[in-house]
């Protein structure tokens, strides 16, 4: 059923000392796509710099930028509507990449090992959720454990991590298991922070597959970047002089109208 | 050429002086040594060369229509003439360069295509070079140094003259240059190639940069000069793709300009060579460079490829496991020198074992016959010797036309078990005269 979403998105950088010369690439804006009309959408970044607004190769709307000036925070701002409707989602393309392993996403051998002792059906569809259900089982959910640059391999071994860890785990298996799939995030309805999670193609159609929820993403769901994993869609990368510590808040609402 | 064979020492230290060196790495340490000029040229005829010249350009062409092909529309991969995972498994395709068009279409301004001649006489190319293949100052500045001491040999040979690299060059970046100055930029003086990083910026009229001096502001590359900013318009880098943009490729890269790929995918600044080429210089897409030549330019190809088996074909196949024991296997997934194995030096064993292995993983790999190539007098202590030497010929290719530099960089074996002891690992090198008639 289509759904209007409000979103806002808030991240406040706070430095310890000034820093200059930064640098930033954020990737913190939905596209427009059949499933889901951008209706209404700003980015404010704060202190206030000229953006590059682009697509990298994935796609993905992309803004840079560079603040010259000291300064102690940097805060960008996302607020907008969009339309979802899932129903108004076609028969697409799959780039060949999302079939192959990926950096964050090489299959370790013990994973290989837990793969191979998995019974899971025939059918891709059903094989597609039974992974995630198993995924589901086989890991806890457990902020702090692990981190942005944590692979499926070192998470796995772990057995514990966040919505990432739990995407990456399940794009390696799925890819070993010749399902091509992808990595999103976004915003999903609610409050708190952004999400991150899957898509397998399955009948030249992308279905969404949220191993950390165990859940079939439906219109709740409001998609920023794709990539083969959190490698290609950060959603804010940068780099700047001075030595200081940071420290970063985020606020995150989305809430729906049907 | 016994006056120059005389000079052998002077022309040594000259270059010494110069800090003509070559890094190599060697059990996980870095080492810089001294690159040894042999004076006796390699002599290509006026004749040869006309045919090296026109294949070495059509191989050029076609592998700049093949990056063009496969960061856009891909028709070769539709049309079954590469299979897919040649490409998408390659280390060198970079998705993020999906989509984007570098100025004039140009991926491979500055083409290091290696070649070495069979005792047929027939030249083979043996490895293309399309990311940032250096060397090409060595011939340069050792041409300079011979001219200098034996002006005779140059009075009484008809050697086209090489010392128009630097105009090349310059020309080349020139024709793609999106309105700016042409830079030249360089990881710093601690790499072993900085010396010819520093020589071909001045002999092409550019300014050399390190990455301090350069930064990306509204999607734009600026030189920051005593002047204040100037806007580059090409940048000729000799530093790898993922060290380039801490923001878009190896994050934890110090010696990268931030948010050069978004200058990059403005089409604001020229990068020779273009990010993501290490897809059609791989091992396994070079033995598809005679058919991207019949397939983009509707040619035959003038240079012969050293005979190159697949695994994945059923003949193929069956050659390679009948005559494992006298062939190259080369594993496509590894870069540089690793993971090529002579069957001739494997044990019966391990004969088997790697027979297992290509009969696992096909796409793995490729197999090429063993060249036997020509040898090439050295003088070896005042003593003339035979020693194995290959050849690295330039092509530049601008927004108009593709050039194959009349030189190259001759690079010969020395017999380890000599007893020369300043670089008994690395080799050396020759000038390589190309005759004007």
């Amino acid at each position: 059923m289509s759904r209007l979403l409000h979103f806002n998105y808030d991240v406040q950088l706070e430095f310890s000392q000034p820093v200059q010369q930064h640098s930033f690439v954020l990737r913190c804006l939905p596209p427009n796509l059949p499933e889901q009309q951008i209706l209404d959408l700003s980015l404010v970044v704060d202190p206030a710099v000229p953006l590059a607004l682009q697509r990298d190769g994935f796609g993905n709307l992309l803004q840079a930028g560079r603040i010259d000036q000291p300064h102690s925070h940097f805060h960008y701002r996302v607020r907008g509507t969009a339309l979802r409707d899932d129903t108004r989602r076609g028969p697409e393309p799959c780039h060949p990449v999302f079939r192959l392993a990926s950096s964050y996403t090489a299959l370790s051998p013990e994973m290989k090992a837990w793969l191979a002792g998995l019974t899971l059906p025939e059918a891709p569809r059903d094989r597609a959720w039974a992974l995630a259900q198993a995924v589901h089982e086989r890991l806890t959910y457990c902020p702090g454990a692990t981190g942005v640059s944590t692979t499926a391999a070192q998470a796995f071994a772990a057995g514990q991590g966040v919505c990432q860890d739990f995407a990456h785990i399940y794009l390696a298996l799925a890819r070993a298991l010749g399902l091509p799939a992808r990595y999103l995030n976004g915003l999903p309805e609610g409050e708190g922070a952004s999400h991150a999670w899957c898509q397998v193609y399955l009948d030249e159609r992308w279905v969404g597959i949220d191993p950390t929820r165990l859940k079939r993403t439906d219109e709740s769901y409001l998609r920023f970047g794709i990539g083969r994993d959190f490698g290609d869609c950060p959603m804010e990368r940068g780099l700047f002089v001075g030595g200081a510590d940071q420290q970063q808040t985020v606020f995150m609402r989305v809430s729906a109208e049907q | 050429m016994n006056d120059l064979i005389r000079h052998e020492r002077q022309i040594n230290q000259q270059l010494a002086r110069y800090g003509v060196r070559f890094g190599i790495y060697k059990n996980g340490t870095f080492q810089e040594r001294l690159f040894p000029f042999d004076t006796l040229p390699r002599i290509i005829t006026a004749e040869e060369w006309e045919g090296l010249r026109k294949g070495l350009i059509q191989r050029v062409n076609a592998l700049n229509c093949f990056l063009r092909d496969i960061y856009g529309e891909k028709r070769i991969l539709a049309d079954g003439i590469v299979p897919e995972d040649f490409v998408y498994r390659s280390p060198g395709y970079l998705p993020p360069c999906e989509g984007i068009k570098p100025p004039k279409g140009v991926y491979s301004h500055i083409s290091g295509i290696d070649l070495v001649k069979g005792k047929d006489g027939v030249w083979y190319v043996l490895e293309d070079n399309l990311r940032i293949p250096s060397g090409a100052s060595y011939p340069l500045i050792a041409r300079g140094l011979c001219r200098r001491c034996s002006p005779e040999t140059f009075r009484h040979n008809h050697v086209v003259d090489n010392r128009n690299y630097g105009e090349l060059l310059r020309r080349t970046m020139d024709s793609v240059n999106t309105g700016g100055i042409n830079v030249v930029f360089t990881p710093g003086r601690y790499n072993a190639a900085y010396f010819e990083h520093s020589y071909l910026a001045e002999k092409a009229g550019a300014v050399l940069a390190e990455a301090g001096d350069l930064c990306v502001r509204d999607s734009t590359l600026y030189y920051r000069s005593v002047h204040g900013d100037e806007k580059v318009g090409a940048i000729y880098r000799r530093v790898s793709d993922e060290y380039m943009d801490p923001l878009c490729f190896e994050p934890s890269s110090l010696i990268g300009i931030p948010n050069l790929m978004t200058a990059y995918r403005a089409g604001n600044v020229a990068v020779l060579n273009a990010f993501g080429n290490g897809v059609a210089d791989d091992k396994g897409i070079y033995y598809f460079v005679p058919k991207m030549i019949r397939y983009y330019l509707g040619e035959e190809p003038i240079l012969s490829n050293a005979p190159t088996y697949l695994p994945i074909d059923d003949k193929d196949l069956k050659y390679i496991l009948d005559h494992l024991d006298t062939l190259v296997i080369k594993d496509v997934a590894e870069a540089g020198g690793y993971g090529v194995v002579f069957g001739s030096k494997l044990t019966k064993s391990q004969l088997e074992e790697l027979r297992q292995t290509i009969l696992d993983k096909p796409r793995r790999f490729i197999a090429q016959e063993v060249i036997d190539f020509q040898d090439l007098p050295i003088m070896d202590e005042g003593k003339q010797v035979e020693r194995k030497a290959d050849l690295r010929a330039f092509v530049l290719s601008g927004a108009e036309e593709t050039v194959a530099w009349p030189s190259g960089l001759t690079r010969f074996s020395r017999n380890p078990d000599s007893f020369i002891v300043n670089s008994s690992q690395g080799g050396g090198f020759k000038d390589t005269w190309i005759l004007s008639r």
